[in-house]
């Protein structure tokens, strides 16, 4: 992950008074944070008031901000908490209400396997539910690394700092979380020919 | 020629967490093994496919959503924090006048001093056994304070 050489110069200026750079931070990382939570989460439910959340908490904290840190792997780490808060929050709910999912689930793959969809547009959105779906499908700490990996670009170093767990653990979470995932999506690779 | 298929290598491979002599070892085995190649081509799909799933698009008024969020948080608190003050110097200014009320009734009405005579029988009629009953003990500031706090 690149990390913008200035990323440090803004928090100083926010630390100074300067709101707007604030603002900056947050217009710089929250493509990157939302569409890390939506992945996590596996739904577009709540994406916005969970990245605001992120902020939040990030706006809170900055004061107390340890420069020795990257800045993006800090606010990484804030979405990565408040997801595996979220994951627990809802799997609770989820257990009240297991047979209104469970219908709910059948209908909607039922209503997805009854329409024929030709259309391009339409194929590659279904294309993107199949790797959202087999992310879904890992444990939360392969899919936490192989976002982090993937999407966020950054070396195993860094999620490691981001994890606070070992770049040895992080390289055999990749690795299995890569494996897991070949065999979920063995169709989508032939498809993808 | 090279029958060893090094997949956990290959995933520090495309993720270029590899030396220089692995990534030579690695590059020569691709060369002639299709298997691998194919597994890393599917390794490079996926992470196509993960970054293409990632099209969560925030709605324009995010930022600026956001940062009237924060700044209505902010002014709750520092409200709530106002109402904090301002009650505690409510409570201080209670308990110093209270002190001085109390002070002041002291000073001005010294309780008396409260004497019984009592003559005893078998005393001879001069002789006065005089019993002095000790005036309450004073409040002191502290226990104002402390009740005033403790409310
Ligand atoms: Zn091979």
């Amino acid at each position: 992950m690149k990390q913008p050489n200035d990323d440090l110069q803004l928090i100083e200026r926010f630390r100074n008074g300067d709101e707007r750079a604030f603002e900056e931070l947050v217009r710089r990382y929250q493509r990157q944070v939302a569409n890390l939570i939506y992945l996590t989460m596996g739904s577009r439910e709540e994406v916005d008031d969970l990245t605001q959340e992120v902020f939040i908490r990030v706006h809170r904290s900055l004061s107390r901000f340890e420069y020795g840190a990257s800045v993006f792997s800090w606010i990484y780490r804030i979405a990565v908490n408040l997801c595996i808060d979220e994951i627990r929050r809802r799997k609770i709910k989820k257990t009240l209400s297991l047979e209104f999912f469970n219908d709910h689930r059948l209908e909607r793959e039922r209503q997805s396997k009854a329409k024929p969809s030709a259309d391009e547009h339409t194929l590659q959105e279904e294309k993107k539910q199949v790797i959202r779906d087999a992310l879904q499908k890992l444990s939360p700490v392969h899919r936490q690394v192989m976002l982090l990996r993937e999407y966020e670009e950054m070396s195993y170093d860094e999620i490691a700092k981001t994890l606070r767990i070992s770049t040895q653990a992080v390289k055999s979470r990749i690795f299995r979380a890569r494996d897991e995932l070949r065999n979920l999506l063995k169709d989508y690779f032939k498809e993808r020919r | 020629m090279n029958p060893q298929h090094d997949v956990e290598l290959l995933s520090r491979y495309v993720d270029g967490e590899v030396s220089t002599a692995e990534q030579k070892k690695m590059e020569r085995h691709l060369a002639e093994c299709g298997i691998c190649r194919e597994h890393l081509e599917q390794l490079s799909t996926l992470r196509d496919g993960i970054r293409e799933a990632a099209d969560y698009e925030l709605p324009s008024t995010f930022t600026s959503n956001l940062l009237r969020t924060i700044r209505l948080r902010e002014s709750v608190l520092e409200e709530r924090a106002g109402a904090e003050r301002f009650a505690w110097r409510v409570v201080l200014a209670l308990s110093v006048l209270v002190v001085v009320v109390v002070g002041y009734a002291n000073l001005s009405q010294p309780e008396p001093l409260v004497t019984v005579d009592r003559v005893l029988a078998a005393e001879a009629p001069d002789s006065l056994t005089r019993r002095v009953i000790e005036p309450r003990h004073e409040i002191s500031k502290d226990d104002i304070v402390f009740a005033a706090i403790s409310k």
